[in-house]
């Protein structure tokens, strides 16, 4: 595939999922009165479904059948698959979305005063995360196989 | 605002393309090595920046950062607010333009673009799947106290340079 086609739809899913977690984030300031962590933590794991859901999905062959939906004016997109666009995007989107840095910085930060939360943050997003994914996953073999 | 998410996300999401497929595809490591590494290094560079940004643009303003006493350890007391803990802070760091524009930049969209949990916790599904527990705890262990680690290091260095702008400078 295009190398730069490739950068290209990372970026706009990046873009995308970088806004939307800004947004989200913005969203729990204002309305509730959550510590900090609580939105990241909801965002990580959102993201965590979102992604297993979107790769299970994509993983299965639904090349042909949109290959044949394509007009003549996609000569460019033609050529490629369009599985590996569609999941440029989503890993893009995905990825961007969640983040690993702001986990860390407010594990460091909750460290200093507040280990309990620490801790409720540090297993609450990983095993949440985990049975995100693999709940994600499940949904995304439901759909793709039905 | 929204722009410079947007924008900061791209760059990130470029940097991590980048570096993972420079670690996995070049140098051969296995693909939860290089998103680790990926990982690692931006929990070291949001510590960095955090303390770098909070110290350079809110010196005329009363944020409980600037405000401690520098030569403490990062770990005593006194220098972050007792309850909830994180919000506070960010709410505050976030009141400077400059530093809300920059935060939103290099926080947000460059290095929360760039790391990543999705991929993670999906790379730890396919280790769990193809029955590699071995290295599916180095990851999931690996990232969390690595990330912890370098996150420290990063304000630990971040602190070193607001100390030495400010000797250099009185």
């Amino acid at each position: 595939m295009n190398m730069l086609l490739t950068l290209l739809l990372l970026m706009t899913g990046g873009s995308l999922g970088a806004v939307a977690r800004f947004l989200s984030q913005k969203l729990a300031a204002n309305y509730t009165s959550w510590p900090g962590w609580i939105p990241v933590l909801i965002i990580n794991v959102v993201g965590s479904v979102m992604i297993g859901v979107a790769v299970a999905w994509l993983s299965i062959d639904l090349k042909d059948l949109h290959l044949k939906n394509l007009t003549p004016t996609d000569e460019a997109i033609n050529k490629l698959n369009l599985n590996d666009l569609i999941s440029l995007l989503v890993i893009g989107f995905c990825g961007a979305f969640t983040t690993f840095s702001s986990f860390s910085l407010d594990n460091f930060l909750l460290s200093i005063n507040n280990k309990g939360q620490m801790l409720l943050n540090i297993f609450g997003t990983t095993l949440l995360a985990y049975g995100g994914v693999t709940f994600g996953w499940f949904l995304g073999s439901l759909a793709a196989t039905s | 605002m929204i722009l410079a998410v947007g924008f900061g996300g791209a760059i990130g999401v470029i940097i991590r393309h980048l570096l993972a497929s420079l670690f996995h595809g070049l140098m051969g490591l296995p693909e939860y090595v290089a998103i680790m590494i990926v990982n690692i290094t931006g929990c070291f560079l949001i510590g960095f920046v955090f303390f770098v940004l909070e110290g350079v643009l809110k010196k005329d303003l009363d944020s409980p950062l600037t405000a401690s006493d520098l030569s403490k350890p990062l770990t005593q007391r006194g220098w972050w607010p007792e309850s909830n803990p994180t919000q506070p802070v960010v709410r505050d760091f976030r009141a400077d333009l400059r530093a809300e524009l920059f935060a939103g930049f290099i926080i947000t969209g460059i290095l929360g673009g760039m790391t990543t949990f999705s991929l993670f916790s999906l790379i730890s599904l396919n280790l769990e799947q193809s029955g590699n527990h071995l290295a599916l705890l180095i990851n999931v262990l690996g990232s969390v106290t690595l990330g912890y680690a370098a996150t420290y290091c990063g304000l630990l260095c971040g602190r070193r340079l607001i100390l030495l702008r400010a000797n250099s400078s009185s």
